[in-house]
């Protein structure tokens, strides 16, 4: 028995799971928007720290990020979805099965959480130091005898750009990679100009080169001050101190792992592009301008007036006319005000995208991972995210150093997590990598990986001197660390006791609570292009059932080509019994939950997109049919049926066709696909 | 859920378009169908003995052969394309192209507790040609979407008829 082919069928389309994917140029952008933007406030904070030395540090710390970023890159070659969480977690299972309960893995992204917490106050509140910086300038010029307390100030502005930016989070933003593009551009404009602007200073004006040893100011001793005579500041206690000071110039590197899920196939070669492409802007702009800063600046004024505006510092000592300087110092906090508004927007991009992943393991409340009922984003995430963010702007009143001095806590921890459990996965996991950290040497018949060994110690001995060194950030950091670690343990017990299902481990994506992508549904009336969003000339649709079995999907999805253009549908048929659905239509079963996380996490391993489809019918190979017709589809890729032969499959699904289609012949090729094997067919 | 960034993808041209299905044969039902093979049953008439008349009109070498594998296969799962509407077939090695007969039983042939036969469609298509089998497959199947086909072909009462309303369905379609 069929459903008559003439009456409007009830489509539901998983419309959050749509999947776009982004070419490697944006993802450098994304990312750059948080890691360029510490070039605004680290060399204020670094030579706040350790003195006229900064830019020595600033230039290893950015040659030393390129090492933590082939961690990235090996991670993501493991797991698509391969940050923190993930990593430290999946090393803990092979190290002590599931005894310690995912412990480190809650302390690794909490100490990351700290990371993005404070990421978007420093941003704001450096945009607003600018922003005043430039209004203090103008004043006396406006004959207006008034000056702005910049603090307060940028406190205030902080806030303002914080909740902008709670609202377009809330909201969405589809067009995040466009943005960022346009602000990396207008960072790179700047960053020319103000790198060959100051080679033509430092040729007409003549410079000397900043020392190489670190003077460190009062507090940067921290709990070391009693030792302050013993420490050499170029021994290794001292370089250690110093580079701890200056390391979070390399923070933003998480948000590589976040981006890896967009990037669009290939991916891996992509993800080494992009790294490349970082690595390049960030070394060259960040440490060109610290060094510039040092050399131009005297140094009476570069940190009693400029600490917290060192660009701007930099442009007012440049030869030439008045009014171009500040014509350009206008320009420098305008794309200041652009990048580090950037980094506020990818610091609540980014511990959402923690928290969620964190949420899936059922570690976090339910109540906290609901999509909004309107735009269908995390917005309780979201709003955990801000409101820690308003809490610590307020706390901190605008002093850019203090939150400097937290942020380091999260940005050290989460990469010596990170890189202890690359190395625990090198050992304990023996899968394939297209990407591994280099410098292994083998001895014998083991492999030691000398290169990765190197990466952790030198994180984890600065990690340890950053706990005394550093006061603020341990003791804030530690609190923080160790409040999130509880709510993560309690949330944890209790969604253990009200789970009930169980569901297959081996199944990849799912974690061993069974997670599901929560998808918001829509429903269309009728299955047309428009409202499922098929509008590319070429089409095909993958007919799936079983999650367990998705052979063909990853086939077709590895054919294609980066651009080729193609929308892929993929299908799955919600059973009805005779004419009825039983039910809410509208909201998946627990085993179609299942099947669309699948899905997702096919379609992103690929990097490509898909348009999921849910088709309510009592004949899945009519409603296979009557998709491909609707849709305008040329190509039918179906899996082995467990109950018939391909051969029999193949016949039904051509009578199938020969009822939706005209009889004048829409041709159609269908496409039989298990394990190495194919079945193919041309029918009309 | 992490807000997911819109695909911009840089504005270059396909260099191999997707390949569309390349030309498959077209297959009239009515082509394949000779008078002599279509068939009207009367009352009481089993399955089995209504598969063995249709196999018998259309002069194959090994009948016999044929009818075990149209049972192989009807074994195999129904194959009933509509309320009323058989469509018993198989692959035959040493045919040349599609064999195919009609059976027409206006008080309907049992299918062993299963809603009666009206109408059979029994085909033969050549082992080697898949491409063959399931064009036919497909053109029986959208040819008995049609309205009203059923009715109007069990309103027939010769096989002159049958083939000018299967020829003047399939050229109005």
């Amino acid at each position: 028995m069929v459903l008559s082919q003439k009456k409007a069928r009830n489509v539901i389309v998983v419309s959050t799971a749509m999947l776009s994917f982004i070419s490697f140029w944006r993802a450098s952008a994304i990312v750059l928007c948080d890691m360029a933007s510490t070039v605004y406030y680290i060399g204020g904070i670094a030579e706040h720290a350790i003195g006229k030395a900064a830019p020595w540090f600033i230039l290893g710390v950015m040659l030393f990020a390129y090492a933590v970023r082939a961690l990235y890159m090996e991670s993501c070659s493991l797991f698509v979805r391969g940050g923190v969480y993930r990593v430290v977690r999946q090393a803990e299972i092979a190290l002590f099965g599931n005894r310690l309960g995912g412990m480190t893995a809650k302390l690794s992204v909490s100490a990351l959480m700290f990371d993005y917490v404070l990421t978007g106050p420093i941003s704001a509140t450096s945009a607003g130091l600018y922003l005043v910086g430039l209004i203090n300038t103008l004043l006396p010029m406006a004959n207006i005898h008034a000056h702005l307390s910049s603090n307060f100030f940028a406190m205030l502005f902080a806030i303002g750009v914080t909740f902008y930016f709670w609202w377009e989070n809330t909201k969405g933003i589809p067009e995040s990679s466009d943005k960022a593009l346009k602000i990396m551009i207008a960072t790179t404009v700047m960053g020319v100009i103000v790198v060959a602007w100051s080679l033509l200073t430092l040729a007409l004006r003549g410079f000397e080169w900043p020392p190489l040893a670190p003077v460190f100011g009062p507090e940067a001793w921290g709990w070391l001050g009693k030792f302050k005579g013993s420490i050499r500041p170029l021994g290794l206690l001292g370089i250690t101190m110093a580079f701890g000071h200056t390391l979070l110039a390399m923070s933003g590197e998480e948000s590589l792992a976040q981006v890896y899920r967009e990037l669009e196939a290939p991916k891996l070669k992509n993800l080494k592009r992009t790294g490349f492409i970082i690595f390049l802007y960030c070394m060259l702009l960040t440490s060109l301008v610290s060094f510039f800063a040092v050399m131009i600046i005297p140094d009476s004024v570069r940190l009693s007036q400029y600490s917290d505006n060192l660009i701007s510092g930099l442009t007012m000592y440049f030869v030439g006319p008045e009014g171009l300087k500040l014509f350009f110092q206008a320009f420098v906090v305008f794309v200041g005000f652009l990048i580090l508004a950037g980094a506020v927007n990818t610091s609540i991009v980014g511990s959402n995208g923690v928290l969620a992943r964190v949420g899936e393991d059922g570690v976090l409340p339910d109540f906290l991972r609901k999509p909004h009922p309107q735009y269908g984003t995390s917005y309780r995430l979201i709003n955990l995210t801000v409101a820690l963010q308003v809490i610590t702007l307020l706390l901190s009143r605008g002093d850019v150093y203090m939150l400097g001095e937290a942020y380091a806590f999260g940005v050290i921890w989460s990469f010596v997590f990170k890189a202890m459990a690359i190395i625990v996965l090198r050992f304990y996991d023996k899968s394939p990598r297209e990407y591994r950290v280099p410098g292994n040497i083998r001895l014998g018949n083991r492999e030691i990986p000398l290169g990765l060994v190197t990466i952790f110690l030198v994180l984890f001995f600065t990690a340890c001197v950053n706990l005394f060194t550093k006061q603020v950030a341990t003791i804030y950091g530690s609190i923080f660390t160790a409040v999130f670690f509880t709510v993560f343990t309690i949330s944890e017990q209790i969604n253990k006791r009200k789970q009930g299902h169980v569901v297959p481990k081996a199944i990849e994506g799912l974690t061993e609570h069974g997670h599901v992508d929560p998808v918001n549904m829509t429903r269309v009336d009728a299955l047309t292009p428009e409202a499922c969003g098929v509008s590319k000339p070429n089409r095909f649709v993958v007919a799936v059932r079983d999650p367990g079995n998705l052979v063909h999907l990853k086939r077709v999805l590895k054919e294609l080509h980066p651009h080729d253009d193609v929308d892929a549908i993929v299908m799955t048929t919600k059973v009805a019994k005779s004419y009825q659905l039983e039910g809410d239509i509208s909201k998946p079963t627990e085993d179609e939950e299942v099947l669309f996380t699948q899905i997702i996490a096919v379609a992103e391993k690929a990097g490509h997109s898909v348009i999921p489809l849910l088709v309510p019918s009592n004949d899945p190979f009519h409603a296979m049919a009557q998709t491909v017709y609707d849709l305008g589809a040329n190509e039918l890729i179906v899996g082995k049926s467990g109950k018939f032969s391909p051969e029999i499959q193949m016949e039904h699904i051509a009578i199938a066709w020969g009822k939706v289609r005209p009889s004048s012949g829409a041709p159609l090729r269908i496409r039989i696909i298990w394990d190495t094997s194919e079945y193919k067919e041309d029918i009309r | 859920m992490i807000p997911f960034f819109k695909s911009q993808k840089s504005p270059k041209s396909l260099e191999k378009p997707a390949p569309a299905p390349p030309s498959a044969p077209v297959l009239r039902v009515s082509d394949h169908l000779a008078e002599k093979a279509v068939h009207f049953f009367s009352n009481g008439v089993a399955k089995e003995d209504a598969f063995k008349a249709l196999i018998g009109s259309l002069e194959l070498s090994e009948p016999e052969k044929a009818f075990d594998e149209v049972m192989a296969r009807e074994n195999l799962g129904n194959t009933a394309i509509a309320p009323g509407i058989l469509l018993p077939h198989a692959r035959l090695s040493g045919i040349s192209g599609v064999r195919a007969a009609i059976g027409i039983a206006l008080q309907g042939i049992p299918k062993g507790g299963e809603e009666a036969a009206h109408i059979i469609v029994l085909f033969f298509s050549p082992l080697e040609n898949r491409q063959e089998h399931l064009a036919f497959l497909s053109s029986v199947a959208s040819l008995f979407q049609a309205e009203h086909i059923q009715e109007a072909l069990l309103g027939l009462s010769s096989p002159t008829e049958v083939l000018m309303k299967i020829r003047e369905i399939e050229k109005g379609a």
